[in-house]
């Protein structure tokens, strides 16, 4: 499992994979076009629901549907910060 | 009389696709697969302003780039046989994602309809949708729907009826940015090859710009140097592939049309979806309540059919075996006839139908937990402990199933989505110790552990989990190795689950085991009688009959001796041959050959109060009327004398269990194996837990015995040892051959 590098330019992006509970994020890049297609598409607005360390998958939000998706999956796509304020 | 026109519904999955299916033909429908594929494929008609239109549901897909199955499927139908109209249903609740699917359609150039559905929702999460603005932004009708509860129909049949008659293509086209100059020269180029291929040029281009090996074998590498030359020219001006190109264009269309026409109630309430899954997930309530509902999925599937299933068996076994063998004896037919009726097909349609129940609540409670929206939570909470043996979370339920019987639980698993995870679920869920197991089980304990039965019963129950487990293991580690299951899953709303929808689901997989498992369950029954009623022809008597019997009976032991079967215990190794038919068989074996019965007792049965005492015993299991008795209690003495006499010792009999607990499944389970799996991987099973049981059992036994007979046992244990390190290799040898040819 090969994190991607972060570009320059997105000094303040995080992987998927680290997003807090209760974060948001806009999605800036998404290596795996199945994600993509099914709504993880760059621009979406990603809601993190559910990420525990010991959890294999995570519960989030993008846009106005929810998912499970795989750590591994996570950790390839760059989200950077939203303008919005973190909603509970 | 014209012929119909052809409506094809194109959507995501969870957008009420087939709800609606079901509404607009009102699911007189004729489903199938599509050829080659195990895909569904339903197709119904309806009528409107006297025309007929057939409507054909296609897969739900995210997108048409063709990767799996279903999305192959559909492609090839909107290309190869274009319908007169496309009805693409898009969720309102989730409109931007729903339109991606909908820009591909519009670079497809088919006559189309929107259906904007489930609006209600999309009220419910605080979003409207102006459909009229989004039908005058595609350039085709929009018609909004509440599938589930028949709103919009009418005017989305009218909207159907218009298009298709004047194929009126959508307005609107999805324009491709810096793409867009390569795509229109392109599209130049391949009018004629287009036109041959019978496909919109325009899609074409496109298609061959994104590197779409479907579009390069329809053209067959003409354009290739045309696409490089493009692609160089493109990367000149920016860092982007045409592909990407593409697609940034794709999703600035749609998030502008979102934007254009989805009005969000600006206090975003929390959805009640979300708060559910706030406590659903959760670790203090999330698995308690997994917990409850599976231990129903269990109960409703194998408890509450269990009366029913006994009651099929009894009232069938009289009605088409008892009854017409005294007929047709009575009318003097050839004995091989009777065989081949009463035995053959009256017992196989018996064995067919006793498997209906549980399947009808298998399927029922699986549908069930997917309307709600509960299953991928399920899946999700089983998923941390299954990704150990490398399957996802929804193989907890065939697994629980098998442990009512193996046959449900290999339908089972058609709700798991990659075949890869569907076979390695069905190779493990026979060692879920089946129902029909018990009987023997019970029968031994009272034999030989008369005060710590239900003991020795959890530890073979125990044990046949684990050795699923372990399967899971090696199998994940050898023959499926390499395979990372990493995935994306839509959590769907939760959703009150609509009967009819769910009836229809479990009426189409109640047909499909019929006609597919059904009919070979019925041939090998009739062979198999056939096969016994020749034997017992053409033996000069009864008593050379059972003479031939016992001698195959004595040459099998042989090969059970390492696991403690003496030569004088031949019923018991021929037990097994007849629990190859049924499981519950062997303890009837047992019974006949230990008492030297050459044939079951020949005794008219008074049919009409059988079936009384038959329905007396339904109703009492469902708790109505008196207890039974236990009548049977006075019968089995003989048998477990004889037990106790033929086994050696209480190790020879835990062994014997043992091998009856893992080896090969009951013929009508493998037949529902060789259907669902291939035949290959039918016999794989058969060899596999064959092997296994004789390992598990021998060692065992050894063991049990090794004070008595170190030298024998270490022999034996190292044999056995020899044997696992052989089979392993031999799995890691087809695991690694498997993928290379999977990714050749």
């Amino acid at each position: 499992m090969n994190p991607q590098k972060k570009p320059s330019a997105l000094t303040d992006a995080q992987f998927l994979a680290e997003l807090k509970d209760g974060a948001r994020g806009v999605i800036a890049s998404n290596p795996d076009r199945k994600s993509a297609e099914m709504g993880l598409f760059p621009g979406a607005v990603v809601t993190m629901f559910r990420n525990r360390k010991n959890e294999r998958s995570l519960v989030i939000g993008a846009g106005d549907a929810r998912f499970l998706i795989s750590r591994t999956i996570a950790r390839q796509i760059l989200v950077s910060p939203s303008n919005f304020r973190v909603q509970q | 009389m014209k012929a119909p026109l052809t409506v094809a519904l194109a959507g995501n999955p969870n957008t009420g696709k087939t709800t609606l299916f079901n509404h607009l033909t009102g699911a007189r429908e004729r489903t199938g697969n599509w050829t080659g594929v195990t895909v569904d494929c339903a197709q119904a008609d309806f009528a409107a302003g006297g025309r007929c239109f057939r409507v054909i549901d296609l897969p739900g897909i995210y997108s048409f780039t063709a990767d799996t199955q279903d999305e192959r499927v559909a492609r090839d139908y909107l290309i190869k046989t274009p319908p007169d109209v496309v009805v693409n249903i898009l969720d309102a609740s989730n409109l931007e994602r729903s339109l991606y699917l909908t820009s591909q359609l519009l670079d497809m150039r088919v006559p189309m309809v929107v259906a904007l559905n489930q609006t209600d929702i999309a009220e419910d999460h605080g979003l409207s949708v102006d459909h009229q603005h989004l039908s005058q932004h595609l350039g085709c009708p929009v018609v909004p729907a509440v599938a589930s509860r028949r709103i919009g129909l009418e005017e989305l049949k009218a909207a159907v009826a218009r298009v298709a008659e004047t194929r009126a293509l959508p307005a609107a086209r999805v324009a491709f940015g810096d793409a867009e100059h390569a795509v229109q020269r392109l599209q130049m180029c391949l009018i004629v090859a287009a036109d041959d291929a019978a496909v919109d040029s325009r899609w074409l281009a496109i298609k061959l710009l994104e590197r779409d090996p479907f579009a390069r074998d329809l053209t067959g590498n003409l354009f290739e140097e045309i696409v490089s030359d493009e692609t160089a020219r493109l990367a000149r001006h920016s860092s982007h592939t045409p592909a990407e190109a593409i697609m940034d264009a794709r999703l600035g269309f749609i998030r502008g049309l979102a934007r254009d026409v989805v009005k969000r109630n600006l206090d975003i309430k929390r959805r009640l979806s979300d708060i559910a899954d706030r406590l659903l997930l959760s670790r203090p309530l999330g698995i308690p309540f997994f917990l409850l509902v599976m231990y129903g999925v269990f109960w409703l599937t194998v408890n509450l059919t269990q009366p029913m299933v006994d009651f099929i068996d009894t009232s069938l076994n009289l009605l088409l075996v008892e009854a017409p063998r005294q007929w047709l004896l009575a009318a003097r037919m050839p004995e091989i006839l009777v065989k081949a009726l009463a035995d053959g097909v009256g017992s196989g349609l018996t064995t067919v139908a006793t498997f209906m129940p549980p399947i009808f609540m298998i399927f029922l409670c699986l549908s069930l937990l997917e309307e709600s929206g509960y299953m991928a939570r399920a899946a999700f909470i089983m998923d941390r402990f299954l990704c150990h043996i490398g399957l996802p979370g929804k193989a907890f339920i065939p697994l629980l199933v098998g442990f009512g019987c193996t046959v449900p639980a290999l339908m089972a698993t058609r709700t798991l989505e990659q075949r890869r995870d569907r076979i390695m679920t069905m190779l493990i869920a026979p060692f879920m110790s089946c129902g029909a197991r018990l009987p023997i089980y019970a029968v031994f304990a009272m034999a030989f552990f008369p005060s710590r039965g239900g003991a020795m019963i959890f530890s073979l129950y125990l044990t046949g989990a684990a050795l699923a487990i372990l399967s899971g293991l090696l199998l994940h580690r050898t023959l499926f190795q390499g395979e990372v299951s990493s995935f994306v899953m839509e959590l769907p709303p939760y959703h009150l689950p609509v009967l009819r929808g769910c009836l229809e689901h479990v009426w189409f997989n109640l047909k499909s085991f019929l006609f597919r498992a059904g009919k070979l369950i019925l041939l090998i029954a009739v062979a198999v009688s056939m096969v016994s009623g020749l034997f017992e022809k053409f033996a000069s008597s009864p008593e050379t009959a059972a003479q031939t019997r016992a001698a195959t009976g004595r040459v099998m032991t042989r090969a059970f001796r390492p696991m403690g079967m003496s030569e004088d215990n031949w019923p018991a190794a021929v037990g097994l041959l007849s629990g190859l038919m049924a499981k519950e068989a062997i303890v009837g074996t047992l019974d006949a050959l230990y008492a030297q019965q050459a044939a079951p007792a020949e005794d008219p049965v008074a049919i009409g109060s059988e079936l009384r005492q038959a329905l007396i015993t339904l109703a009492s299991d469902y708790g109505f009327g008196e207890e039974r008795g236990g009548a049977a209690e006075s019968a089995r003495s003989g048998l477990l004398a004889s037990i106790r006499q033929r086994f050696s010792d209480r190790a020879a009999a835990y062994a014997y269990l043992l091998f009856v607990l893992i080896y090969s499944p009951c013929f009508a389970a493998l037949i529902v194996l060789g259907r669902e799996a291939g035949w290959r991987w039918m016999f794989f099973a058969v060899v596999y837990q064959t092997v296994l049981a004789w390992n598990a059992a021998t060692v065992y036994y050894q063991a049990a015995k090794f004070t008595e007979a170190p030298a024998r046992a270490v022999f034996w244990l190292t044999a056995v040892s020899a044997f696992t390190a052989a089979g392993i290799w031999l799995l890691r040898l087809f695991g690694a051959r498997r993928l290379r040819t999977e990714h050749a």
